[in-house]
């Protein structure tokens, strides 16, 4: 490990990252943030703290994008019930807690081994028969179907019904708070809701690094060879049935980790907590942010994390919409437009135009930039303006001179 | 290699972090969270010392939030939180606020979805700084927020559903205040009209599988007191696009009456398969959530005619009424067409009187407790709409325990009776000998 290695940006970058991780849940109370410089031009620069708690939601986010992404964007194989396998995430860490006492940090442990387990066998081996739009079928019916499960009289006892399980907010254990006052002279301590970003962050990077592995791993590139042709990699020696297990066993381990840290982080978790359009809308993030790549999962994540509050917003920022009667009219109709103009402006996510952008940085020039974007108008014009009755001939004359 | 680099990663993090930490000491103090002061949340303290901020109160400005449906699968309502802002934006006009200080009403879209609500009751309380939550609007959603604001010390007024959660013990969530009628109350009521209209029948129910149907069943059972047959319980998901299956089992279980709790759009959709894809003229004994206009619109004037739900408050067509002409003034205020007028934008300002009286009550220096003891305080408070007294105390945080009922009758809803009252009745209290018969108020009756 020489120095020139410390020195290199991608390193630089990551350690400015580590930093702003780390120091993120305290930089409500810092002079340049805490609001105290109004009005920047359009904008206040203020980060209170309930950013905190944003920041955590945004970690378990994480884990769900790219137990998602995995899935979808790596191995190809398309779920519409993701919701399911977070939401039984969720619940065997409440029961697990709340029934048996085990200790929370085992029990979201406990319910991504579950889930993993679970969900590589019940779902995974089935779903080696089915594909495409079967398999989302399939896979449908398990968010369809959770709620009425964990409402059943039978289980009652545990689940605790519609009314859902709760728990008290996470306090850091005093090991951590004495050994910070040890080291600090008793300066620093952490409060519940900082302690709880730390894990959940924690945990989240530490399984990005994980999948990071993962996907460069022998298993890793099996699952790449399966989205691409299944009759390919089964040429190439590939076990299909045991990879698409695979596959779906480390995504709903990742599922149930993260449904785990979103029982501890919201405190409750009930069987409406997550719905299918949850699940629908976990699709969505992925694909917004970017199939197949750990930076497309951020991108979703952050927009799991924050599009309620873009969207409650948006008769503020946009002219003309001032208020919440138009508000309500218009909202669908923006939200859909936004999401149809990024799927058609970048098909490869927010994740493809960083790494468009990176490309051209390296000195590959506008030619080595991807913009289907452009390309793909261009056609749809084209084909648009030639299947309008009379109007090809204009159009091709049009295009010689 | 690749791991040693990460070595080196994690080690220069945990550097950085005891830098970190070892450098930011002083700022320990920033720390505390200002809604965990004990000034805010101390029984005694009603008046705030002399320095000390309340949150969401400023010398000119009352900040209220709410987590509600803009959009999603029950946005019908969103005509509530609209219709709050509006009377809370002609009180600020036409008499300045309430105790010199406007309302700013800072509505959330939750979209119906559990924990979008959790990030936008926190954002409301940590960020915006809000005094109270006011009319948190569904049920499962204001299910994940409500232990979070007690924790938080945020007084949580007038959640618009009527789940007995709220209400069945205010000793263990004394910060929130239910508005509608509890369910279980007011299907006991039902269960009651049951009982006398339809003696050696049948009755049949369907209901939301979810605490809301529950509380219904549980009501309707207790009202009805097995002097008629129960020949149908039949269940639904939330997310169930209709209700057909249900009505065709109830159908052959020959059911002389069929109860439907649920809400708009599935109950409108159930009576109208009942009585045209099946032909059958079975009476309809619905929810007060969907005893509303927009239920006669989906369902049509025709087909609803006859089907008896509660209601609560005078209706819009009553104009004689002095409450109902102000209803069509703020209307006006608000530039909503006079036949926008509904049983929710007439909720809407009940609740929203209820609110300002409330916050009247609380004085001129309002603290979050000083709001508890002023809600607290009101008994028998009338709303210029509303067809009986709201009464709280200590041990009763839900205002509105006297149901009538009301009928579809030629494109309208009319309030018919009787009516019933379990004022000052517990939830778990309640039995059919809780209900005292009392009269319709004066020029209730078309």
């Amino acid at each position: 490990m020489s120095v020139r290695a410390l020195l290199q940006p991608r390193f630089l970058w990551l350690s400015l990252l580590g930093v702003v991780l780390i120091v993120f849940p305290y930089v409500h109370g810092w002079p340049l943030f805490d609001g105290s410089i109004r009005n920047l031009g359009f904008f206040t620069l203020e980060i209170t703290e309930f950013r905190t708690f944003n920041a955590t939601m945004f970690g378990v986010w994480l884990l769900v994008a790219m137990s998602m992404n995995l899935l979808t964007g790596t191995s190809g194989q398309i779920s519409l019930g993701h919701a399911a396998v977070v939401l039984v995430g969720a619940y065997t860490t409440g029961i697990l807690f709340d029934e048996f006492g085990v200790p929370l940090a085992l029990a979201v442990i406990l319910a991504g081994v579950f889930t993993g387990v679970v969900g590589g066998l019940v779902i995974g081996l089935p779903a080696a028969r089915l594909s495409g739009p079967y398999l989302a079928i399939a896979t449908f019916s398990l968010i369809i179907t959770l709620p009425q499960i964990l409402k059943l009289n039978g289980i009652n006892s545990w689940t605790n019904g519609a009314l859902g399980i709760g728990i008290r907010p996470v306090e850091p254990p005093n090991l951590v708070n004495d050994f910070l006052g040890a080291v600090t002279r008793d300066a620093v301590s952490l409060n519940e809701r900082q302690w709880i970003y730390y894990v959940t962050i924690g945990t989240a990077v530490l399984m990005t690094v994980l999948l990071w592995n993962i996907t460069r791993s022998r298993i890793g590139r099996a699952f790449v060879a399966l989205r691409d042709s299944e009759i390919g990699a089964e040429q190439m020696g590939v076990n299909v049935p045991l990879y698409k297990a695979l596959a779906f066993g480390i995504s709903s381990f990742y599922a149930g980790i993260g449904g785990g840290l979103f029982f501890v982080v919201q405190t409750f978790v009930a069987p409406e907590s997550l719905r299918f359009n949850d699940s629908i809308l976990f699709l969505v993030a992925v694909v917004i942010g970017g199939l197949g790549t750990i930076l497309g999962s951020v991108f979703g994540a952050l927009f799991l994390a924050f599009q309620a509050e873009v969207i409650s917003n948006l008769p503020d920022w946009i002219p003309g919409l001032n208020n919440v009667r138009d508000f309500e009219r218009l909202s669908p109709v923006i939200y859909g437009s936004l999401l149809i103009a990024t799927i058609l402006t970048f098909p490869r996510g927010l994740a493809g135009i960083v790494q468009s952008l990176l490309s051209l940085r390296r000195g590959g020039g506008i030619g080595a930039m991807d913009l289907p974007a452009l390309s793909a108008i261009r056609g749809t014009l084209r084909n648009l303006s030639a299947s309008l009755p009379g109007n090809s001939d204009a159009d091709d004359s049009g295009k010689k001179e | 290699m690749r791991i040693t680099k990460m070595l080196w990663v994690l080690g220069i993090l945990l550097a950085c972090t005891m830098l970190f930490l070892a450098a930011c000491g002083d700022d320990d103090g920033d720390d505390v969270d200002p809604t965990d002061t004990p000034d805010v949340t101390e029984p005694d303290a009603t008046e705030p010392p002399d320095g000390v901020d309340v949150p969401g109160i400023t010398d000119t400005e009352i900040v209220l939030g709410t987590h509600t449906s803009l959009t999603g699968p029950i946005a019908a309502y969103s005509i509530i939180p609209t219709f709050v802002g509006s009377y809370f934006d002609y009180i600020n006009e036409t008499e300045g606020g309430v105790n010199g200080r406007t309302i700013t009403y800072l509505v959330e879209d939750d979209q119906y979805s559990p924990p979008l609500a959790v990030d936008l009751t926190r954002k409301l309380v940590e960020q915006d700084g809000i005094f109270a939550l006011f009319n948190a609007l569904g049920t499962p959603n204001h299910l994940q927020v409500i232990d979070y604001l007690q924790d938080q010390g945020v007084p949580d007024m007038f959640a618009a559903t009527g789940a007995t959660e709220w209400v069945k013990d205010p000793a263990a969530r004394p910060l929130t205040f239910g508005s509608n009628p509890n369910y279980t109350g007011e299907f006991l009521v039902a269960g009651k009209y049951i009982s006398d209209t339809f003696p050696g029948g049948k009755y049949g129910v369907i209901l939301q599988n979810d605490d809301f149907g529950a509380d219904g069943l549980v009501g309707v059972k207790l009202g009805v007191n097995d002097t008629v047959e129960l020949v149908g319980e039949e269940p639904y998901e939330v997310t169930d696009p209709d209700l057909n299956s249900q009505i065709d089992r109830l159908r052959a279980a020959e059911a002389d009456v069929v109860v439907i709790v649920s809400t708009p759009l599935l109950t409108a959709n159930a009576i109208k398969h009942a009585r045209l894809d099946l032909n059958w003229d079975v009476p309809f004994i619905i929810s007060a959530v969907s005893m509303n206009e927009l239920t006669m619109l989906i369902a049509g004037e025709d087909v609803i005619e006859g089907t008896i739900g509660a209601v609560a408050t005078f209706m819009q067509w009553q104009e004689d009424h002095p409450g109902i002409q102000k209803h069509l003034e703020i209307l006006e205020f608000a530039g909503i067409d006079r036949a926008g007028a509904s049983v929710l934008t007439l909720y809407s300002q009940y609740v929203a009187e209820m609110m300002i009286e409330t916050l009247s009550r609380a004085g001129d220096n309002p603290t979050r407790q000083g709001l508890i003891d002023a809600a607290e305080s009101m008994t028998d408070w009338f709303c210029s709409v509303c067809l009986y007294a709201v009464n709280f105390s200590a041990s009763d945080h839900d205002p509105s325990q006297t149901v009538a009922l009301g009928e579809y009758k030629g494109g309208r809803i009319e309030i018919t009776g009787p009516a019933y009252t379990f004022e000052g009745i517990a939830v778990a209290d309640l039995t059919v000998d809780s209900l005292e018969e009392v009269d319709l108020p004066e020029g209730a009756l078309p």
